[in-house]
């Protein structure tokens, strides 16, 4: 005798089972419960005869200008700008650069701001003060670079200096050390 | 020239995206034909108005033209098809969804509309009314109905399934969802239109 639990169970399979989707044995399995169960087997009849209502429902056809009408929205598609993206973005910023340095009153001033770009660091390293003087600290493992401004132990610019000390001595007495014992 | 017509009518949907991805005009409006019917009638069972139905059914094939370059062969060119055909129908649902909840009518799903647990509106007794009970035309109205009452995703696999005959496995491909779940929203479907059609199945 068929019980609740069993019902349950198999009117989970009545979709399938009325699609004959079901495996062979589920199959017999459903069809010995319903032999036996006749709130089962009329569940599976209504499954059933609805599934044939949706099958027997008339089929729709569209309009019969459907492809002019098609045809006018695909071309109007095809005119319509694109939605902006950060890639379409990219390749207009990219095809705009191409037609602007593609113009030809544009390329003399182009070739002079390259030239200046290609050139320009080269003449700077060529310009630069040849007055460092590079020493090296040996007996270090990593030896240090110290540059020193040759200016410094030049003759001319060490009496410029004792010039302006002495003279900066001379108006500040106190500060002075020296002046302080001559006194 | 008649030969020829005949072979092109006979080709396979495979030959035939091949041609359009060759941006063969004739190929696409081959396609057109062979499959306007079917997605359109998809379409207005799922939305249940001709005219969305007519403007989404052109709209999926504008999508299927410029799209086609990226068809793969995991999908036949039906269930790509349908594919895009239910995703434009989920985008209008979302569009219109204030206003249907605006003006709700007996087509109208309820709030708590989700796939296990909803709640419809009575329909009449159809049965108290003999005359109109085997009246074919009426039949189809409350049939309509009944499916505008289920939750779109319910009402997609069933229409898919007992409308266009699609098997499981295809319905499975063009949803996008498991196996398992077909089969549930399909047995869903039907015990919902079952009840709703009750007066119909004597």
């Amino acid at each position: 005798m068929a019980t609740i639990r069993d019902c349950k169970k198999i009117q989970g399979l009545l979709s399938e089972y009325v699609d004959g989707a079901l495996p062979t044995d589920q199959t017999w399995e459903v069809d010995l419960h319903i032999a036996s169960c006749a709130v089962c087997a009329q569940a599976a009849q209504e499954l059933s005869r609805t599934a044939n209502l949706l099958r027997e429902l008339p089929k729709w056809e569209p309009s019969v200008n459907f492809e002019a009408i098609l045809a006018k929205r695909l071309a109007d598609d095809a005119l319509k700008p694109r939605p902006e993206t950060w890639f379409s973005s990219l390749a207009d910023i990219g095809g705009r650069f191409t037609k602007w340095w593609t113009l030809p009153s544009l390329r003399p001033a182009l070739a002079v701001g390259i030239a200046a770009v290609v050139i320009g660091p080269f003449a700077l390293i060529l310009s630069r003060p040849a007055n460092l003087n590079v020493s090296t600290i040996e007996g270090n493992r990593n030896p240090i670079t110290r540059v020193t401004p040759k200016a410094a132990s030049d003759t001319t610019s060490l009496d410029q200096l004792l010039r302006e000390h002495s003279a900066y001595s001379s108006s500040e007495t106190l500060g002075d050390p020296a002046a302080l014992v001559s006194l | 020239m008649t030969f020829a017509r005949s072979l092109n009518l006979t080709q396979s949907d495979t030959a035939l995206i091949s041609r359009c991805q060759k941006a063969d005009i004739a190929a696409f409006n081959e396609i057109v034909g062979r499959y306007k019917g079917r997605i359109y009638n998809y379409l207005y069972r799922m939305t249940g108005n001709a005219e969305d139905a007519e403007d989404l059914t052109q709209e999926t094939f504008v999508r299927m033209y410029t799209g086609i370059a990226s068809f793969r062969a995991d999908a036949t060119l039906s269930t790509w098809l349908f594919r895009i055909a239910g995703n434009l129908c989920v985008d209008s649902f979302r569009r219109n969804k204030k206003a249907r909840e605006l003006t709700r009518s007996l087509d109208a799903p309820l709030p708590g509309d989700d796939e296990n647990h909803f709640v419809t509106q009575d329909i009449p007794d159809m049965s108290q009314a003999p005359e109109t009970v085997f009246a074919r035309k009426e039949l189809a109205g409350q049939i309509q109905q009944a499916l505008q009452k289920l939750p779109p995703k319910l009402r997609s696999s069933v229409v898919l399934h007992d409308i266009e005959g699609l098997a499981y496995e295809e319905i499975a491909i063009a949803e996008g969802i498991p196996l398992g779940t077909v089969k549930s929203r399909i047995f869903n479907a039907r015990v919902a239109l079952r009840d709703h059609l009750k007066p119909y199945l004597q």
